[in-house]
């Protein structure tokens, strides 16, 4: 067994006296694809939300073996962590370049000094364009690249994506996590976007763990399946053990398998 | 193309920028040294409220965050810098900036609360920096000279005195300028990209590995710097330092300026003072074609300012620096220098 990058011990979750997330634990090794799937409301983006910082749950998360829970979150892409999220949460504005750069954002050093001092040797402009570089080929990776100076909120929705996945690369994270990024999609996107996922993790050595509901794909790609049902685990396996789950096929599948 | 790429982005867009800019400054440059007393001082005023609109345009237009005690923080460098210079005797380069650094330290601690808080909850704080910052004028006769004022001197610097008009207006122009480039390298850098990604999405841009705090900090200390060297700037220009410039009404001129002028654009916070300081001389001129007494017009000119000002946004809500990017683009296609630029 690979030694495990992500663990996740017991989280618990309450909002008002909902409970979000109960007792959940499960971890994943690194190299891992890994899908958390669940009906909707079942607790997989809060699950995320838990892991980059938005909520500070009960329990323990760990990375590498250094907790999580009540680091600040924008230290996440320091300790290999980036996301993509749910309903697309680029910087609207923003040109596709600039959006990909604030993946960059931890690995500059430059403060207000060396932004002023652009050119001069203490400037920051070598710095700019090396990451600059780095972001345009991963750009062209994931065929966005000649979007590059167009506003994100002009793309359509699947190139949006695309662009949030870029984001999360140029940070050179160990775990991506991928809030649905199939959804919305045509059947020909889809398969690119499963392809893609999997060359990522594959290539790469890129730890994945996805939220998403195209069974197809989940099936066809994941190593390991965890089921979230109600804010809890119900199961986890390989897919094909966690789908003759019964409890799975009665609460998540119900009538449709 | 990768070795453009390498070498970050340009600091303005392309040639017809580039050679506007040029041209402009030193068409200011020189034109300004044949002006008479009352074209220089319009433009003198315009300069520095140019200046110090930049920062309130990185607060607001880049980062997001509203502010309504813009002229407040002026009067923060205005005084100080007549402190430094007459009671402590500094000489007067390192004592505007000294009164730069004192307000963005002010700043800072007056954009603690957008920590926490956001839009009409910011304003509402900000509002109270304005109140607080003008009573401690009040109170601090030692510094402010209270109702009274104090008088500023203009300035030597670098071995050069600036005690003429036409003079003096060279250095604001040159600080004026080196605002204007240090402005346009923090947007085209990692800071900047930051500052807009607060703007708009802060919480996304923070599991993206924005420091959120630490991003709004600089840019309330940025603004404010901005604000504490055009303030100071402005006082030593008059030779007189009044509470009264430093006003909350001051303050929502600004805040009018920079939306007049186009939100997150640098160009937007020149027209825009531009357009705060000639507006209403030019209304006074329309009024005194009609009536002898100013004084009983003023309301009418004031009235009729606010009516422009909502007429021109309800037809430019994106402000001056769109209608200035509509000609532009308007005279490129004409000149045949096909170049694409975006809004």
């Amino acid at each position: 067994m690979a030694a495990m990058l992500l663990e996740v011990q017991q989280v618990g979750l309450n909002f008002g006296g909902v409970q979000a997330l109960m007792d959940v634990s499960f971890s994943v090794s690194q190299g891992e694809l890994f899908s958390i799937i669940g009906p909707n409301g079942a607790g997989k983006t809060t699950l995320f939300d838990c892991i980059s910082g938005r909520y500070t749950p009960k329990g323990s998360i760990r990375i590498n073996g250094a907790e999580l829970v009540g680091q600040k979150s924008h230290l996440r892409p320091k300790l290999g962590i980036m996301r993509t999220f749910q309903n697309i949460a680029l910087f609207p504005n923003e040109t596709v370049e600039d959006n990909v750069l604030v993946g960059s954002d931890y690995r500059l050093r430059s403060g207000l000094l060396r932004s002023c001092l652009y050119w001069s040797p203490l400037g920051c402009s070598r710095q700019e364009g090396r990451h600059r570089a780095q972001a345009r080929e991963i750009m062209a990776e994931l065929g966005v690249e000649q979007f590059a100076d167009v506003p994100a909120s002009e793309l359509a929705y699947g190139t949006q994506k695309r662009v949030e996945l870029a984001r999360a690369l140029v940070a050179q994270p160990d775990l991506l996590l991928l809030d649905e990024p199939m959804a919305g999609m045509t059947s020909g996107e889809k398969m690119e976007i499963a392809a893609l996922v999997q060359k990522l993790n594959q290539d790469r050595g890129i730890t994945v763990v996805m939220i998403e509901h195209d069974m197809g794909v989940v099936m066809e790609i994941s190593h390991r399946v965890l089921v979230l049902d109600f804010g809890q685990r119900i199961a986890l396996g390989p897919p094909l053990e966690v789908i003759e789950d019964p409890q799975v096929r009665r609460a998540y599948l119900g009538d449709t398998v | 193309m990768i070795e453009t790429v390498l070498r970050g982005r340009p600091l303005l867009a392309d040639r017809f920028d580039r050679i506007g800019a040029v041209a402009l400054i030193a068409c200011l440059a020189v034109v300004s040294q044949f002006m008479g007393d009352y074209h220089l001082a319009l433009l003198t005023q315009i300069t520095v409220f140019a200046l110090s609109a930049m920062g309130l345009n990185i607060l607001l237009g880049n980062t997001g965050m509203i502010s309504i005690a813009h002229a407040a923080f002026m009067g923060v460098g205005a005084f100080s810098s007549a402190y430094l210079i007459q009671n402590l005797g500094l000489p007067a380069l390192p004592a505007v900036l000294l009164a730069g650094l004192i307000t963005s330290v002010v700043g800072m601690v007056f954009g603690l609360p957008s920590l926490r808080l956001k839009g009409v909850y910011l304003a509402m704080a900000s509002f109270a920096a304005q109140i607080i910052l003008y009573w401690a004028f009040e109170q601090s006769r030692w510094l402010t000279g209270g109702q009274d004022g104090r008088f500023a001197e203009r300035p030597v610097m670098l071995g050069i005195s600036f005690m003429d008009s036409h003079r003096f207006y060279l250095l604001a122009l040159a600080f004026a300028v080196l605002g204007a480039v240090a402005n346009l390298n923090i947007e085209r850098s990692r800071l900047g990209r930051a500052f807009n990604a607060v703007r708009d999405r802060s919480q996304a841009a923070e599991m993206m590995g924005v420091n959120v705090f630490r991003t709004k900090m600089a840019s309330f200390g940025l603004a404010t710097f901005y604000a504490g060297v055009a303030g100071a700037l402005f006082g030593q220009y008059l030779e007189f330092v009044a509470i009264q410039a430093f006003s909350l009404s001051v303050s929502i001129q600004f805040l009018a300026l920079v939306i007049i002028g186009g939100l997150g654009s640098l160009a937007g916070s020149v027209l825009g003072a531009a357009f705060i300081v000639l507006v209403p001389e030019i209304l006074d001129t329309i009024i005194l074609m009609f009536s002898h007494n100013t004084g009983e017009m003023a309301p009418i000119r004031l009235g009729v300012f606010g009516l422009i000002v909502v007429v021109f946004l309800l037809f430019e809500p994106q402000g001056l620096a769109r209608a200035w990017n509509r000609t532009r683009q308007w005279a490129l296609n004409h000149t045949g220098k096909g170049s694409q630029t975006r809004s």
